[in-house]
């Protein structure tokens, strides 16, 4: 499964840990049968994520996504180092996700992919 | 007749007129011209060199000392024709390691791979300092130019790392400086004496062949780590620089243009700087006895980041347990060097920078005026500015790489020049100077220092073999 190359920071470090991520069978084939659209908004700037037969990066914002996450690049970090958990940060109002009512299954499966990914 | 005379000293096969060497040996990777020699040498022994030198002194013929080419200055370039190059590289002995006074003597062919590893097998409490360069480029040589490792930011140049040295003058005969003139073993320091490392410090191998030199290690620190800030703005960055420098708690720091990063990172050339993004990624390492020592340290870096937070949000500080998380193995080699992570910048046949050390005061309009530069000539965005010795100065420079064409180069040699001139305004000083930058700044600077330059030359080489034309002398 090709997680395509992107030319932003964002969008590549997301690139690296995602393609960690599949190094695991049982992970890549779940995935590769996902379509879910997902926008990650940070302070630094947006990101488009779309699996489809495959998980393509890039940046800027899509149209009609299923998922936005809306955070700060402090938040990422302090997630990656275990400062905070990802319930807790929307918790804080630190990580708002919008779709979530309308997608409750592509943003549980993303939650279940993005945060350990992560957390590492 | 001369090769002949050479080839007795060292052995036909150390002696090389093919016409494959010749081209090899006549250029480096920068955009300088090239200059064929007319043969190269490879001696093995101070013997050898003394008795070249007396045969090229006594013969007239130039010689350029040579160990492996990577300087990206030009600077093994022969400038007149009929030279002859002295490739050092059999010279490769690490001879004495001081365990007590902490130094290394060593041969010019050393390199920074081999350092490292002997270090490791053999002394593993010591360690030396390395630089972002390949680990087989030479580790004198790095010395004798004044480079910059990863203690520079702490403890300066590294030509403040030589204890001493042995040379061949270009009239053949042997020396030696320091406190290594009292005898062997005892290669401890350069005071309280003329310090005359500076004949050979900086000159480029204009004025004798160093054979030996002693270098200063260090204990090795028991707790090391290492974080990375993401900046915006040049004169916010610099900003926080300076008062995390002037702390006096960092190993090392590199700021660089967060385009080096995306290279590193895997992004494809040309790599460009996209809105939004953090203008410099600066790389920081510190250690001390203690773990808690360290963590300390880290939170006056914090505490520093937490004020620039108060004036630009996104300013943010990455420590190494994320970045391994999110980059894994691969964020190791940024940091253990000698690493061959930067190779990567030498993707083409081309590569080029010019180098300067520059007053604190200059760094942040350094790097905005240098930026619009090379955004004008559509070159990759790779400054690369590192405070040294304590936040006395810096490192200051942007790195092109570039495929070698003709198109290419007379924009590399445009855009470098406007750097040089653009640096020199702001009262930065070129090191690794090729002909032409020696040029521009001999135009600006105290004639009288000139003067005296070329006296010492005189002096020391009065048949004018060693390197000549080097440094505009
Ligand atoms: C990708 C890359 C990254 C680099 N990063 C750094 C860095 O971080 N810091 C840094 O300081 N440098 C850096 N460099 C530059 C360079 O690699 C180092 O300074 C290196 O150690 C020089 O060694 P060399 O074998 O290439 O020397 P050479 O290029 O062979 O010689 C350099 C100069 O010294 C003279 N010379 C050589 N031997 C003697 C001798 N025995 N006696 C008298 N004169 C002599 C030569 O004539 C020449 O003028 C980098 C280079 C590259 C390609």
């Amino acid at each position: 499964m090709i997680v395509n190359p992107t030319d932003d920071f964002i969008g590549t470090l997301l690139a690296e840990v995602f393609r960690r991520e599949l190094e695991s069978e049982k992970k890549k084939e779940e995935v590769s049968k996902w379509k879910i659209s997902m926008i990650l908004d940070t302070d630094y700037y947006p990101v488009s994520i779309e699996f489809n037969n495959g998980i393509s990066i890039i940046k800027g914002v899509i149209k009609d996504p299923d998922i936005t996450m809306t955070t700060s690049m402090q938040t990422i970090i302090d997630i990656t180092r275990g400062k905070t958990s990802a319930l807790r940060a929307i918790r804080k109002g630190e990580l708002r996700v919008k779709g979530l009512f309308r997608h409750p299954r592509s943003a549980f499966r993303l939650y279940r992919f993005m945060i350990p990914a992560l957390e590492g | 007749m001369i090769i002949k005379k050479l080839c007795k000293v060292v052995g036909d096969q150390y002696v090389s007129e093919s016409t494959g060497e010749r081209y090899i040996y006549s250029q480096d990777m920068t955009e300088n011209e090239p200059c064929q020699p007319i043969a190269i040498v490879m001696p093995e022994s101070v013997e050898e060199i003394q008795a070249i030198l007396k045969i090229a002194n006594e013969t007239k013929t130039r010689i350029v000392p040579f160990i492996t080419g990577q300087n990206v200055g030009g600077l093994t370039i022969p400038q007149v024709e009929e030279s002859i190059i002295i490739d050092l590289k059999r010279m490769d002995k690490i001879l004495q390691v001081d365990e007590e006074a902490m130094y290394a003597l060593v041969e010019p062919g050393v390199t920074f791979g081999h350092m490292r590893r002997y270090l490791d097998a053999h002394h593993p409490e010591l360690r030396y300092t390395y630089p972002l360069a390949p680990p087989y480029t030479s580790v004198v040589a790095n010395a004798l130019l004044q480079g910059l490792c990863d203690l520079s930011t702490r403890h300066g140049a590294m030509a403040d790392f030589v204890n001493g040295l042995e040379a061949v003058l270009p009239t053949g005969e042997l020396v030696r400086v320091g406190s290594g003139i009292l005898g062997e073993d005892n290669w401890f320091g350069r005071y309280p004496l003329p310090d005359l490392v500076g004949l050979f410090s900086g000159w480029q191998g204009m004025s004798g062949i160093v054979t030996k030199m002693a270098l200063q290690l260090f204990p090795k620190p028991p707790h090391i780590e290492h974080a990375a800030l993401f900046t915006f703005g040049e004169e916010p960055t610099t900003e926080i620089l300076k008062r995390i420098a002037r702390k006096q708690i960092l190993d090392d720091a590199d700021c660089m243009s967060l385009s080096l990063v995306k290279m590193l990172l895997g992004v494809d050339y040309p790599v460009e700087a996209l809105d939004g993004e953090p203008d410099y990624a600066t790389l920081i390492a510190v250690s001390g006895n203690t773990e808690r020592e360290v963590l300390e340290k880290l939170s006056v870096v914090e505490d520093e980041m937490e004020r620039a937070k108060s004036k630009e949000p996104r300013q943010l500080l990455v420590t190494w347990d994320a970045i391994s998380k999110l980059m894994g193995e691969q964020a190791r080699s940024w940091i253990d060097f000698p690493s061959d992570a930067f190779k990567i910048l030498t993707e083409f046949d081309g590569l080029t920078w010019v180098g300067t050390y520059i007053h604190p005061k200059a760094w942040g309009k350094a790097l905005a005026g240098g930026r619009k530069i090379v955004e004008r000539y559509e070159f990759e965005l790779m400054a690369f500015l590192k405070p040294m010795n304590g936040m006395h100065f810096a490192e200051f420079k942007f790195i092109i790489r570039f495929p070698k064409d003709i198109e290419n180069i007379e924009r590399v040699k445009r855009c470098n020049s406007e750097l040089l001139d653009f640096a020199l305004d702001n009262g930065a000083i070129p090191y690794k100077t090729p002909v032409w930058a020696a040029k521009k700044l001999q135009e600006r600077i105290d004639p009288q220092f000139i003067a005296l330059l070329r006296r010492i030359k005189r002096s020391l080489d009065p048949n004018n073999i060693m390197n000549p034309g080097r440094w505009n002398l």
